[in-house]
């Protein structure tokens, strides 16, 4: 069997596969711009983040070590992973909205950039991956401040990209708006 | 143990009688009102059918005038199928513009590259030529549909089990057309003239999905309208977009201060 045989075999099937997949109706978050309205401005758990990060610093354990107290510090250091972790599970729910409501005004808006949905996508999947990663980092007890920069750079970015959505749906809303203003000034 | 010529007839009967009572079946419908295209792709399976058989009879199937007319009809079909395609990827897609225009250059390059990698992989003799440029074709198909459905998962747009169904018919007769090609055109000397044996058991499959998505009333309306939202809506929807992602934003610089207690 040649290896172009065994590609037009094996292709097909990853289409059946991939077909399967993407044939299954979407878990849609958003209905309407309304629920991603709520959806954002509802309050998260993971507010109080700044007074977590504070219990986290180093110093706090550099201290309890001095002392002596090593038992302390092996608690303080699960407690620290599992807070880490909480907070990653907070950030990808996060991101996950943002990531919706994104494509809620991609679907919504008149004209789409190829290399910028391709960005974002690649950006999805890069955070995806680095969550990911973090959370194993966490596992193994290493220092996960670096990815954590990576994943803060990656949201920042997506700031950008439902920046410039959110800008095209508001001259197309705005345009819309004139124009059925303007149709309906005419009628008598 | 059945002749397989013999056998082959009765399998090239059987599909006839199911696509002529599929046709019927769309003609009560009226499905020629809500799908034309995919009406005129079942009239041509019917017309292809009798045409082939006409020939067959009058001049065997080794004839040339035989193998004209069934690689021509072929080709027809596949340029019907591909149309029909297209009117559910529109059906789907059009209603949402940005995605729709995204969606039409980016199944039209796959399909480009799809179909270029197929034949450059292809055996390129003259015997194999039509077959292989067939099975090509039959695979940018099952790629397009493939692409369309993902384009609607991604950006979460929802599709009517009609639709669904009708492309989940061709995606997969498609998908087993390349199989089939793949493995006459490898062994052919072996399996002799039960070859298509799978691809009628597909298109069979295929019909009977069909059968099932129009069983159900067709919409009354066109198409669902496309999603709008109003100047204040988008301008509250913008602003808290806005300010949620710099929140996030300035949550997780914060976080990199454990380390760095310079940062603000």
């Amino acid at each position: 069997m040649t290896v172009s045989v065994l590609l037009f075999l094996l292709v097909p099937v990853l289409l059946v596969l991939l077909l399967g997949w993407f044939a299954r109706p979407a878990k849609k978050s958003f209905h309407s711009p309304g629920e991603v309205l709520d959806a954002l401005t509802r309050e998260r758990h993971y507010a109080r983040l700044p007074q977590i990060l504070q219990a986290l610093r180093e110093e706090d354990a550099a201290y309890v070590r001095n002392s002596g107290q090593l038992q302390l510090v092996n608690r303080m250091r699960s407690e620290r992973i599992a807070i880490a972790g909480r907070y990653l599970d907070c950030l990808e729910q996060e991101y996950q909205i943002l990531i919706e409501a994104s494509r809620m005004l991609s679907a919504m808006a008149p004209e789409l950039s190829a290399i910028g949905e391709f960005d974002r996508f690649e950006h999805s999947l890069r955070f995806m991956l680095y969550c990911r990663f973090l959370r194993w980092k966490l596992r193994l007890g290493l220092q996960p401040w670096d990815t954590f920069g990576v994943l803060s750079d990656m949201a920042g970015y997506m700031t950008l990209q439902l920046e410039a959505a959110t800008g095209r749906l508001g001259e197309r809303a705005m345009i819309g708006y004139d124009t059925r203003g303007a149709g309906e000034s005419k009628q008598p | 143990m059945a002749d397989p010529q013999n056998l082959r007839n009765v399998i090239w009967l059987a599909v006839s009688v199911v696509e002529v009572l599929f046709l019927v079946y769309l003609l009560l419908k009226r499905v020629y009102r809500s799908h034309p295209f995919f009406f005129l792709y079942a009239l041509s399976l019917v017309i292809q059918t009798v045409a082939v058989a006409f020939v067959y009879r009058r001049w065997g199937s080794t004839s040339p005038e035989y193998q004209y007319v069934a690689w021509f009809s072929q080709g027809l079909i596949v340029g019907m199928r591909w149309l029909a395609v297209a009117e559910i990827a529109r059906k789907i897609l059009a209603k949402y513009v940005g995605v729709w225009r995204l969606a039409n250059f980016v199944l039209f390059v796959l399909g480009l590259i799809v179909l270029t990698y197929a034949l450059v992989l292809s055996d390129l003799r003259l015997y194999a030529i039509v077959m292989s440029a067939d099975r090509g074709v039959e695979m940018c198909v099952a790629v397009f549909v493939v692409g369309m459905f993902a384009f609607a998962y991604y950006y979460r747009l929802p599709i009517l089990d009609l639709e669904r169904q009708l492309a989940i018919g061709f995606g997969l007769y498609s998908c087993v057309w390349v199989v089939n090609d793949t493995i006459y055109l490898a062994w052919r000397q072996w399996l002799g003239p039960i070859w298509d044996f799978i691809l009628t058991i597909a298109f069979l499959a295929s019909v009977a999905l069909w059968f099932v998505a129009f069983r159900t009333p067709l919409p009354t309306t066109a198409s669902a309208p496309e999603p709008e939202i109003s100047p204040e809506i988008y301008a509250r929807l913008s602003e808290e977009v806005n300010s949620r992602l710099l929140t996030l934003n300035t949550r997780l610089n914060r976080l990199l201060g454990p380390s760095e207690d310079s940062r603000p």
